[in-house]
């Protein structure tokens, strides 16, 4: 019994030495995750689905925190309606289950006419852009602004 | 592959994922050796769907930040009555969270689908079921909930260690002895609820059940002391867990089923090495 008390109080210690020393050397704001390959803040496009979906998930919880930091993301081109019935371009990110997912608003640097100008819905496309959002009501939109786009 | 590792690692929800994962895992194959020895294995799948009802009307009635509080004292009650209950000769305890679990899962999926909590329905219910991404977009409020209550869990169990073991092999001669056995099937059956609500975010209402058995089953192929067993059964646990959400994080696959695919070849491995020995 001992032994079994030793051994859960050493794990359990260590979990929670990790917690207090994750939690004290975090500053209220994330930490910006630098690419060493491009000179954006946070390029999503070189991490796993599930790391993605976190990410922006964070991003919509937290969206203060990425005011200003440029990101890089890679998802579906779609077109949806805010509330006031205006058109708006976004980036979608799926779950690991492909169940679940979340859009990212951009706006493309520069005019550019649709559909002329941009990729069929549905393909795999990236965006380059500054972070903001914006809040209406219970819905929160974010997006990249002064966007770059490309299709994969 | 160590630098990418490192790099997620940067991220506070990896980090804040590992740190519950392992609180979560270590309470769940403590419980599920009892569970597995006391033949009550079935249980965390019931209470799981359980807990998916619950989930379910937290989710309708907007309560979905504050699901825990909501989630966790239904599920409790739950676990009371299938324990308790289950004793009554006219429903027996099998047929018992057949009915609870079945039922909870309808209602709450029928519940779901007539006031939706939002435009992707399949997309909750899918999260819910398979955990999905759901261990990785924890808040630093639900990290100190599991932690709190992994603090419990394990005092508690170590306060009870002699009386669980007791009950755990011979609940009527416990009885017998003066052991207030209902009172500790009362706080079993608490602790139980808790880690079933707790791994629903690791690994979804489904596959909870895999976390609870896989690991109990895995080291009773080798070990036959209860002891060693409780030890050797948290130890191979926290391996599979923590291997598992390493190629989750990595490869981007489902976290819960590949946690519980981790399980399963440390079940094989488990079980080839023990008809090897023979």
């Amino acid at each position: 019994m001992k032994k079994l008390t030793k051994i859960l109080i050493v794990v359990f210690s260590a979990c929670m030495i990790a917690l207090i020393f994750q939690y004290t050397h975090e500053p209220k704001a994330q930490q910006p995750v630098i690419s060493e390959n491009t000179d954006v803040d946070y390029d999503l496009t070189e991490l796993s689905g599930n790391v993605v979906y976190s990410q922006v998930y964070s991003m919509m919880t937290n969206p203060q925190d990425y005011v200003d930091k440029t990101f890089k993301i890679s998802g579906i081109f779609a077109i949806g309606k805010d509330q006031h019935g205006n058109s708006m371009f976004g980036c979608i990110i799926k779950d690991a289950l492909g169940c679940c997912q979340q859009g990212i608003q951009f706006e493309w640097a520069g005019s550019h006419k649709y559909p002329d100008e941009y990729p069929e819905l549905g393909k795999q496309i990236t965006v380059t852009g500054t972070f903001t959002y914006k809040t209406e009501g219970n819905t929160i939109y974010l997006i990249l602004q002064d966007a770059q786009l490309s299709q994969i | 592959m160590i630098a990418e590792l490192l790099h997620y690692l940067s991220y506070p929800f990896v980090r804040y994922a590992l740190v519950a994962a392992i609180l979560i895992t270590l309470c769940s194959a403590l419980v599920g050796v009892i569970l597995v020895l006391k033949r009550y294995s079935y249980i965390g799948d019931g209470l799981s769907h359980v807990a998916f009802g619950a989930m379910s009307i937290a989710m309708i009635t907007g309560f979905v930040q504050q699901k825990m509080y909501f989630v966790l004292p239904i599920t409790m009650v739950a676990a009371i009555l299938i324990l308790r209950t289950g004793q009554n000769k006219r429903i027996q305890g099998d047929a018992l969270i057949g009915m609870i679990s079945t039922g909870s899962l309808a209602i709450g999926y029928l519940l779901m689908n007539i006031f939706p909590p939002s435009s992707n329905i399949s997309g909750d219910v899918c999260s819910t079921l398979f955990g999905s991404t759901s261990i990785l977009t924890l808040s630093i409020a639900e990290v100190w909930l599991c932690v709190i209550a992994s603090i419990i869990v394990i005092g508690v169990f170590i306060i009870l260690y002699p009386r669980i073991f007791s009950i755990t092999f011979d609940e009527r001669f416990s009885k017998a002895s003066g052991l207030k056995v209902d009172g500790i099937n009362l706080i079993l059956a608490i602790i139980i609820a808790t880690i079933i609500v707790l791994a629903m975010n690791l690994v979804g209402s489904l596959l909870i059940s895999a976390l609870v058995i896989f690991p109990a089953l895995s080291v009773m192929q080798l070990f036959k002391s209860f002891k060693l067993v409780l030890i050797s059964s948290a130890i191979l646990s926290e391996i599979c867990t923590v291997t598992g959400m390493l190629i989750a994080i990595l490869y981007g696959t489902p976290v819960g089923a590949t946690i519980v695919a981790v399980d399963i070849i440390a079940f094989i491995i488990c079980w080839i090495i023990r008809m090897m020995k023979r």
